[in-house]
């Protein structure tokens, strides 16, 4: 039965939303934020929650949390997401071989979605994700019923990536790196001329880069963590060693986009929990000898009063998969 | 540029209003629900409010019952006394008083004539009804008169026998009496063989006035 006349007539719900919560189950725990469309159309975080990792959608969120609307983000070393260039008009998709050109050797296990970036005669650039469907249905299956209800399922690098864009409108008007640095997993996306003209993930995540550090220093991962975080031992040497492959990895994207578009981003904005001390970020800069801004959707985004407690304001980074899956649902169902 | 990959099925977005399609049927049905209660609640007050209201005059009226047939009883007799009444004062007030007439006769009368019959007649007329068991169009009259029968032997007895007749177009008969003639041929010889030659028969019919009974 359709209600949507009576409901648009008395204005509830009218087909867009105006308070959604974001939550990312990542490895190291489950962030959620809560963003409500102002008056104007300004977003405005409401709440912040952080709370253990508890596995993919196995988390009871606070009250105060639960918004109408549910835009829940994963990590998972499974996921596979790339920027792919397919020889075909976009309305002729239907036969391309997507999970061969994503890698993936058993469809059935994967649920795999789309988004078209642009489309011409004879090309088409498309963003692809491929996540465990039973990855999938674990997140879901505790939103089942009662508030949020599930809106979007996106993977945590893509979503925060998201959020640094539309959260910066400069990121999609400037030639930019944008890159997510997660437990397990690395997102970067490159992005030039307003367009995205390379997206892909690694498995290289922050745990893998402290553990290479900790064996190069001689210690565990949350020791070289704290040590050479708090400048305690000066290792910029093996820093940069332990973000090479990382830096490897973006450099050989950076080159490729610019072959392809005779442009050379000049700028990279990083987000991940890692990033909350910014002195991980210089070895990538080094690297790539580009200037690094690190993206804290809770210092950029608008915050209603005392929405962010001052504890979890100082672990902002953590957040940018919550907050971008937040935003990205506010805005794909914008009045 | 959008980078909103979005992995959720069709059929797994929830609606996230406030008021859901589901929220909304389960109020229809409740109100649908409420409204029907509603109706036979009411249906089975109404009912059970008019059956204690039955039990209760069923119960006054088995006590009243026997007085109410009694009074019944009465009304109807009190009812057929009230018309004999009725019919009593009727007759009362258009009867003629005949002790007032014989003795206003007494007084009035010749010396010279001597009465040897007097009739007093009287005769209720009731008209027809206008159809079977309507009542009558005019009440019953009552129509009287008085004949008076005697003999004289004085030789003024014709104006003696006038003057008798006369009587009854005087006070007190004026009243009462709407005539008095001497029919014809009634003032005659009497052929008696005592009775001389100045014998003399008469006869005067006073016809009364006719009276209404009501």
């Amino acid at each position: 039965m359709d209600f949507s006349g009576i409901k648009a007539a008395l204005s509830l719900g009218g087909g867009f939303l105006r308070d959604v919560v974001g939550i990312d189950f990542g490895t190291t725990g489950t962030r959620a934020v809560r963003v409500s469309r102002m008056g104007g159309g300004a977003w405005s975080i409401v709440r912040v929650w952080s709370g253990p990792a508890t596995g993919s959608g196995a988390c009871v969120l606070p009250r105060d949390m639960r918004a109408p609307a549910g835009a829940l983000a994963v990590s998972h070393p499974g996921i596979v997401s790339k920027l792919l260039s397919i020889p075909r008009p976009s309305n002729k998709l239907d036969d391309v071989p997507i999970a061969e050109l994503l890698g993936i050797t058993d469809p059935k296990a994967f649920r795999i979605a789309i988004e078209i970036q642009d489309s011409t005669a004879g090309e088409t650039h498309a963003l692809l994700a491929a996540l465990p469907d039973a990855v999938a249905r674990a997140t879901l299956s505790a939103f089942v019923q009662g508030f949020p209800a599930p809106q979007s399922l996106e993977v945590a690098g893509l979503a925060a990536i998201n959020g640094m864009v539309l959260s910066i409108p400069g990121n999609r008007d400037q030639g930019v790196i944008l890159l997510d640095l997660g437990a397990e997993t690395a997102t970067v996306a490159i992005i030039v001329a307003r367009k995205l003209a390379f997206a892909r993930q690694f498995r290289i995540g922050a745990n893998a880069i402290m553990r290479k550090l900790g064996e190069s220093l001689g210690m565990d991962a949350e020791t070289a963590l704290g040590a050479v975080g708090e400048g305690i031992v000066d290792a910029e040497g093996q820093t940069g060693a332990a973000f090479e492959p990382l830096a490897r990895q973006i450099i050989l994207g950076r080159d490729f986009v610019s072959r392809r578009h005779n442009v050379r981003p000049g700028r990279l904005v990083v987000s991940g929990g890692l990033f909350q001390t910014p002195c991980w970020a210089e070895p990538l800069a080094a690297a790539l000898g580009v200037e690094v801004t690190v993206w804290n959707p809770l210092a950029v985004l608008p915050a209603a009063p005392d929405a962010i407690t001052p504890g979890l304001a100082a672990q902002g980074c953590r957040f940018a998969a919550a907050a971008g899956a937040a935003v990205a649902a506010l805005e794909a169902k914008r009045p | 540029m959008n980078l909103r990959v979005n992995l959720i099925d069709e059929h797994e977005i929830r609606d996230c209003s406030v008021i859901t399609s589901r929220f909304l049927i389960f109020v229809l049905a409740g109100l649908v629900l409420a409204v029907i209660l509603s109706v036979l609640g009411w249906a089975f007050f109404t009912s059970q409010r008019n059956a204690t209201a039955l039990k209760e005059e069923t119960w006054k009226w088995g006590r009243i019952e026997a007085d109410f047939k009694r009074a019944q009883t009465l009304a109807t007799r009190r009812q057929a006394i009230e018309r004999v009444a009725s019919d009593l004062d009727g007759w009362r007030n258009a009867r003629i008083s005949w002790r007032d007439e014989l003795t206003a006769l007494a007084t009035a009368m010749p010396e010279t004539l001597q009465l040897t019959d007097l009739r007093m007649m009287s005769e209720i007329s009731v008209s027809p009804a206008a159809a079977p068991g309507a009542a009558p169009a005019k009440p019953p009259e009552l129509s009287a008169s008085l004949r008076l029968i005697g003999k004289t032997s004085s030789p003024t007895a014709e104006a003696d026998v006038a003057r008798l007749r006369d009587v009854f177009s005087a006070h007190p008969f004026t009243n009462t009496v709407d005539s008095a003639v001497i029919p014809q041929g009634a003032f005659r010889l009497d052929p008696a063989s005592n009775a001389g030659l100045a014998g003399r028969l008469f006869e005067i019919v006073c016809t009364y006035r006719v009276k209404t009974l009501k």
